[in-house]
């Protein structure tokens, strides 16, 4: 797992935004983050706040489904990363 | 043709695989301790989340200095006339509480309840799940399934989980949950079906005549109003319509609000705080 100064900062960034800004923002963070850095990883653990914090257990009785949907979008980032101009700039 | 590193592909794996033991690890122990991970996050959020509210209330505070008098005048004339008319009504319930506290008196209903004041941590929009967080746990008495309402008597939710020190609950109006309410001049009984964001929905033979501005009353001694009426919706074809209303209380800007905890003599032991 590769983890550069830049993967940390933006990681420990959106821990803290989680607390106090909409989940949809973080969302698009952890998004554009996916997109710019190479191995994103840590927003699995973002992603694993998000639902300790406002528990998903009750809706619709699916458990951990902030921490899937960041687990696919992990997943598809590489995938659609180099047709995006921006993202192959900001390849850290 | 894309050439991949054979190196940087072995890393990737390497990677993916630390971190999916790493997410196994975390997932299996919050199975077994499954609010210890919570209660962490929550003693984290605290300072934070007050931090955050102190900073955007000063900001706020400084940038009322340069707000324009004029517009402050009209905005205070527009209030005063309508606090005028809001105490006019709030003189007529009050006459109308004391009566009914006296029937429930002389019935054998006296609603003697305990009630616990807490702070709101977390709210929508910062949910994704259309719940809030108290600052109140089994510390203080809180159980699983307490009532929640405003701290102006507005049916808000139900405690869904109980930490040590914290709470979470799950509100009336989140999405797909279902709620008995009565509604309009009749009091008709109906669902409401939680669609999030303090907003609801009901749908009803077009038979009963429903209008924009009703009461929808939560059932009850005390019948506490959960919402009014804000839109209608059908087709001159439709034998059901749709109506929507939305809760009196923003939920965005709840700041504290009521647990009841009834039907307990006494709140819990610190035996059981401890098995939390």
């Amino acid at each position: 797992m590769k983890l550069n100064l830049f993967n940390i900062l933006a990681a420990a960034l959106i821990f803290v935004l989680a607390f106090v800004l909409p989940w949809w923002i973080i969302l698009l963070l952890l998004i554009t983050c996916a997109l710019s850095f190479r191995s994103f990883y840590i927003a699995i653990f973002i992603g694993f706040q998000m639902d300790m914090l406002y528990g998903s257990g009750h809706f619709g009785g699916v458990p951990f489904l902030f921490t899937f949907i960041v687990c696919v979008v992990l997943f598809f980032a590489p995938l659609i990363k180099h047709r995006l101009s921006f993202a192959e700039r900001l390849d850290f | 043709m894309r050439i991949i590193d054979k190196n940087s592909r072995r890393g990737n794996k390497r990677g993916v695989l630390t971190g999916t033991i790493i997410v196994f690890v975390v997932i299996l122990f919050h199975i077994l301790v499954p609010s210890f991970i919570p209660n962490f996050f929550y003693q984290v959020a605290t300072p934070i989340v007050w931090g955050w509210h102190s900073g955007v209330n000063l900001i706020a505070d400084t940038a009322f200095i340069f707000t324009s008098k004029t517009r402050l005048f009209n905005e205070n004339e527009i209030l005063v006339s309508e606090l005028a008319k809001a105490n006019e009504k709030l003189t007529a319930l009050d006459a109308l509480q004391s009566d009914l506290k006296q029937l429930q008196k002389i019935y054998g209903r006296e609603n003697i309840e305990s009630v616990v004041l807490a702070a709101v941590l977390l709210t929508p929009p910062l949910s994704p799940y259309d719940t809030l967080v108290l600052d109140v746990g089994a510390r203080e008495g809180v159980e699983v399934g307490d009532f929640v309402r405003s701290t102006s008597d507005v049916p808000l939710g139900r405690v869904t989980e109980v930490f040590r020190d914290f709470s979470r609950v799950e509100l009336l109006s989140s999405p797909g949950v279902e709620t008995a309410v009565r509604i309009g001049e009749d009091h008709v009984q109906a669902r409401a079906l939680g669609v999030g964001g303090g907003e609801f929905q009901i749908l009803l033979p077009r038979e009963f005549a429903i209008a924009k501005g009703d009461i929808v009353i939560f059932p009850g001694l005390t019948s506490l109003p959960i919402g009014t009426v804000e839109s209608l919706e059908y087709q001159e074809t439709d034998f059901l319509q749709l109506v929507s209303f939305m809760s009196p209380v923003n939920i965005r800007a709840l700041s504290y609000v009521l647990v009841e905890i009834q039907s307990r003599e006494e709140a819990a032991t610190d035996n059981e705080i401890e098995s939390i």
